[in-house]
């Protein structure tokens, strides 16, 4: 591992946005004292709709005051219509490279934020429905109702004849998938106002109100008592009928179990909301993760809050997900707080660890840097380990065919030091057979075994606990080590699906422990004789029945 | 200690052995009941009909009550209930209250709001407490076993009720009961309602609800059901033979008021205590107690 | 069931609810149902069911509600009222619709004898000389009755 200290970090970040959350990470980045390039792909800034500032400011005001100030600091650039095509190096001093109408240039920056808005599209085509005076987009209503002043109704033909006392206005939200707050707000804002200023009915179809946001159940209340009606659906939605120009929703009501219709006058319509496109091939280019639902972070709690798979490369904002105003601005001040550590080299304990390439037995077949789940490694001549990107999982050390690299700590030594002391305990000690030997991920096994230790667990002479990074660390060899040197069976603990800090790791151990199996059958052992768990950090009660379980089978069979 | 009484309406007519066990039970204890002859119906069977007329019936009486410059002691659940409720709602509502005043000045009454409300069990508990009792007990009925009924209207609800006791496990009865030396019963249906309320809409389905209760203390056995309403004394007295129809089964459980039980543990016979009334009574039980102490 | 249309309930009907002495509440119920789950008069009569009386005045279907006989079945026990977390004080609405029931003349008949009782006699059971009596006998004092009292209160 070339030293820590031949690293420098740029202090300059390149943001990927043009809305809120870019933003005001911007500002925060400036104000800690940072360069900033923010680039956007469009010509101009997106602004936010005026209703969903529940707390009462105004988004576009603040959004305003913010890239005035910010225009006026030197430290800031801006390129509008420009993307970003590729993001090398590591972090500390990635190469930025961008692209423009004019230019095409690179530039190198400590680290990097994606906080991208998102784009909208509604579904009509699912609905055979097309916008016309009575159909209407959530996002056409919501403009219609920011560009009025607020004392003047707005007479003109199509929409605004709808909105009469006698009316009925129905709004769908969240019914193809899983609703969002953010649409839930704008849906509860403009519903709200209808109610207030032209005393319409307003009615709202949705499967569930998502409320989980500062001022939501507030505005969600005060909808109730202002009289708007509210249908929810376990699945699907009102039926939508259409005859000529007539729409009519069919639908029960799941309370009553009464089935009802309704004609409305006008049909508010969701959208689906998505990462540009750019944007979406940029995130797979890059390896920084995205999500089953399309939107950037994996669904990994270790990456909460800002991190990507990628050191030095952060998430912030409505990538994630359609969020609100003041989330975004949470967001984008927990992203520039996270640099700002990241820059000052507040990082776990784990980063003293060295990680070492043995050149000489190294064959640069890269299958290292293939694996890696952070992009740390690259290669020159030799293969390098950069300092800050490595997270010290081991999972390359676990795949390296040759067995080149070593983590301190927890290198191939001191694993068969290990296991050669539970062979000596054996021959100084009268021993009841079975002896097992447990491999464990150190964020949930070693910390599960830490809690057995506490307590009086009577087969401790009989298990030997070896601790792993992570499960992903897990080499076969040991496995056929520890079976060498007369343990009767191996049980390897790794974390839950979707749970790995390293993203992987659990599930390379898996495959590794089902292969090797595999072998050991063939060569004439009894595959049983080693085990596979998941297991989390609070699961002690799980880890002690595996074990009972597993010296009870092995004590049966007595197999060799 | 000095209680305006307000009897309502049931009691006085229907449930004489409630009355009379209660004024004797408070002569022993100190608590001075005064009769206000003017005290009427407390409102609560006009409330489904016209609930601000309710209200002021209630406030009449409360407005009687805060003229003698007493407070007021109840010894039916509904009647205790209703009134806290009008006192609570015209106390927390000057609108409301200014509505019903206007109305009470055609007898020149004013309710200014300085009342407080305690049903009869209440002020034993509360402000005489169960030291105190203890002291009178003169026979205790070690031996006996009674199951508490709290019915509704005594607890709930408990904003206007007064906190008397946590409404999901009350225990002012229990200890009332087993002050007298007798054990307090815990069963699955202390909780439920007698279904009073229901009677006059439909029988069948008072009776259902009142079959509930009776049913499981029938099985649990012990001397007795122990009332604190006159409500409930319809359905668990008054309709206990049609509820044993109703269940096919025989029921034997015999039914009195609070006051009766402390009064027979205070020493003072039966008959004083007007056990003549009670129609389903245990006359062997009874028979133990005749000799006064 | 019939299919009914939205359009033809009284979307209205759950502010006059809410503008009843008692019914304040009745717009902050979102369904949870712990009043219905509770309830021990729908253990025994399922028709009479809390949620759906609430659902049904806020989907505005006043006729169909005023008219059920199930609206008198209440037993006034608080529960309901005791484990909403949205203080919707239900009970107290089931008073509300009742009044709002007798206003219209949709009360069963025998509702509305309390009033009357009141105006004739001052309470619910007559006290004449002959209760009188028996209470002097048990040492118990007279009873009065005041009916001219209830008349001028009552005269609306």
């Amino acid at each position: 591992m070339i030293p820590l200290q031949e690293f420098t970090k740029t202090p300059k970040v390149l943001i990927l946005g043009n809305g809120l959350s870019a933003f005001e990470t911007a500002w925060q980045l400036i104000s800690l004292g940072y360069g900033v390039v923010l680039i956007n792909p469009e010509s101009r800034i997106i602004e936010e709709t005026p209703f969903l500032s529940l707390g009462g400011w105004s988004v576009q005001d603040y959004l305003k005051d913010q890239r005035e100030s910010l225009e006026k600091n030197p430290n800031f650039i801006q390129y509008t219509q420009t993307t970003l095509s590729a993001i090398e190096g590591f972090a500390g001093e990635f190469s930025a490279h961008l692209k423009s109408e004019q230019k095409d240039w690179t530039e190198t920056v400590g680290a990097v934020v994606f906080a991208p808005e998102l784009v909208s599209e509604t579904q009509f085509a699912d609905s055979h429905l097309k916008p016309n005076a009575q159909i209407i987009t959530l996002e056409a209503l919501t403009e219609i109702f920011s560009s009025l002043s607020q004392s003047i109704p707005f007479r003109e033909e199509g929409v605004f004849v709808a909105f009469t006392p006698h009316s009925y206005i129905a709004f769908l939200s969240g019914l193809d998938a899983e609703g969002n707050v953010a649409d839930m707000a704008l849906t509860l804002s403009l519903a709200l106002k209808i109610r207030k200023e032209y005393q319409s009915q307003v009615v709202i179809f949705c499967r569930q109100v998502k409320v989980a946001e500062e001022g939501m159940e507030r505005l969600y209340q005060a909808c109730r008592d202002e009289g708007v009606i509210f249908f929810k659906f376990d699945q699907a939605g009102p039926e939508i009928i259409r005859s000529n120009d007539l729409v009519t929703l069919q639908f029960v009501d799941a309370i009553l179990e009464q089935p009802f219709e309704l004609n409305p006058d006008l049909l508010v319509m969701d959208s689906v909301h998505s990462l540009p496109k750019e944007i979406r091939e940029l995130a797979l280019s890059a390896q920084i993760g995205m999500d089953e639902s399309g939107f950037l972070q994996p669904a990994n709690v270790h990456l909460l809050p800002q991190a990507s798979m990628r050191t030095g490369i952060f998430i912030a904002g409505s990538g994630k997900g359609p969020m609100l105003p003041q989330t975004c601005i949470e967001e984008a001040r927990a992203a520039a707080l996270s640099i700002h550590h990241f820059f000052e080299g507040r990082s776990a304990e784990e980063m003293n660890r060295e990680v070492v390439v043995d050149e000489g037995l190294c064959t640069i077949c890269l299958t290292c840097v293939r694996y890696c789940p952070h992009q740390a490694i690259g290669w020159t001549h030799r293969i390098f380990i950069h300092p800050f990107a490595c997270r010290r999982c081991g999972i390359c050390a676990g795949e390296c065919p040759m067995d080149a690299i070593q983590i301190s700590g927890y290198s191939d030594h001191e694993v068969e030091k290990k296991l050669t002391a539970l062979q000596e305990r054996r021959q100084q000690v009268e021993f009841i057979q079975p002896r097992i030997v447990i491999f464990g991920c150190q964020r949930s096994a070693g910390v599960v075994w830490e809690e057995v230790q506490s307590s009086k667990f009577k087969v401790q002479m009989e298990v030997e606990f070896i601790s792993m990074p992570c499960a992903g660390k897990m080499d076969p060899d040991y496995l056929l080590k520890a079976l060498a040197l007369g343990v009767s069976g191996v049980l390897v603990f790794a974390c839950p699906e979707e749970n790995c800090k390293s993203i992987h790791g659990n599930t390379y151990a898996r495959e590794r422990i089902t292969e090797a199996k595999r072998y050991i059958e063939e060569a004439g052992l009894n595959p049983d004789r080693i085990r596979f768990e998941h297991l989390s950090s609070n699961m002690v009660w799980y880890l002690r029945e595996v074990v009972e379980q597993f010296l009870g089978e092995l004590k049966e069979k007595k197999a060799h | 200690m000095k209680y305006a009484f307000f009897l309502g309406c049931t009691v006085p007519v229907r449930n004489l052995n409630y009355e009379l066990s209660a004024r004797l039970v408070a002569r022993k204890l100190g608590l001075e009941l005064v009769d206000l002859e003017d005290f009427q119906c407390c409102g609560f069977p006009l409330k489904s009909i016209n609930y601000f007329d309710s209200l002021i019936v209630a406030a009449r009486n409360l407005a009687l009550a805060e003229q003698a410059d007493l407070p007021v002691c109840t010894l039916c659940s509904a009647c205790g209930g209703y009134l806290s409720e009008a006192n609570h709602l015209l106390q927390n509502s000057i609108d409301l209250r200014k509505k019903v005043n206007d109305r009470l000045r055609v007898l020149g009454l004013e309710y200014k709001g300085a009342l407080q409300i305690k049903h009869f069990l209440r002020i034993l508990y509360e402000d005489i407490g169960i030291e105190k009792i203890k002291e009178r007990i003169a026979r205790p009925l070690v031996g006996f076993t009674f199951a508490p009924h709290y019915g509704c209207h005594y607890i709930k609800p408990a904003e206007t009720a007064g906190g008397i006791d946590p409404v999901e496990d009350p225990k002012s009865l229990s200890e009332l009961i087993e002050v007298t030396g007798a054990k307090a019963l815990k069963y699955d249906t202390l909780l439920n309602c007698c279904g009073g309320s229901v009677l006059g809409a439909k029988e069948d389905l008072a009776n259902t609800l009142a079959s509930q209760k009776l049913g499981e203390v029938n099985q649990l056995g012990g001397d007795g059901l122990v009332l604190i309403c006159p409500f409930c004394n319809v359905m668990f007295e008054g309709q206990q033979k049609k509820i044993e129809k109703k269940l096919e089964q025989k029921l034997k459980v015999p039914v009195l008021y609070y006051p009766q039980l402390l009064g027979l543990a205070f020493g003072i016979a039966p008959d004083e205590l007007g056990f003549k009334l009670n129609r389903i009574k245990d006359k062997e039980f009874l028979k133990q107690f005749e000799k006064e102490v | 069931m019939d299919r009914l249309d939205l359009k033809k309930l009284d979307p209205n009907f759950k502010h006059r609810v809410a503008q009843e002495l008692g019914g304040e509440h009745i717009r902050t119920c979102y369904s949870c149902g712990v009043c219905s789950a509770r309830c021990p008069i729908e253990k025994i009569e399922p028709e009479y069911n809390p949620r759906k009386i609430i659902r049904m005045i806020l989907l505005g279907m006043e006729e169909e509600l005023l008219k059920e006989a199930f609206l008198w079945h209440c037993s006034t026990c608080y529960t309901c009222q005791e484990s909403c977390p949205q203080q919707v004080n239900f009970t107290e609405v089931i008073f509300a619709l009742r009044n709002m029931a007798v206003r219209k003349g949709l009360a069963p008949a025998g509702m509305g004898v309390a009033q009357n009782l009141l105006c004739q006699q001052g309470r619910m059971y007559e006290v004449g000389d002959f209760e009188n009596e028996k209470r002097l006998e048990m040492g118990l004092p007279k009873i009065k009755g005041n009916p001219e009292d209830y008349k001028k209160l009552l005269e609306d």
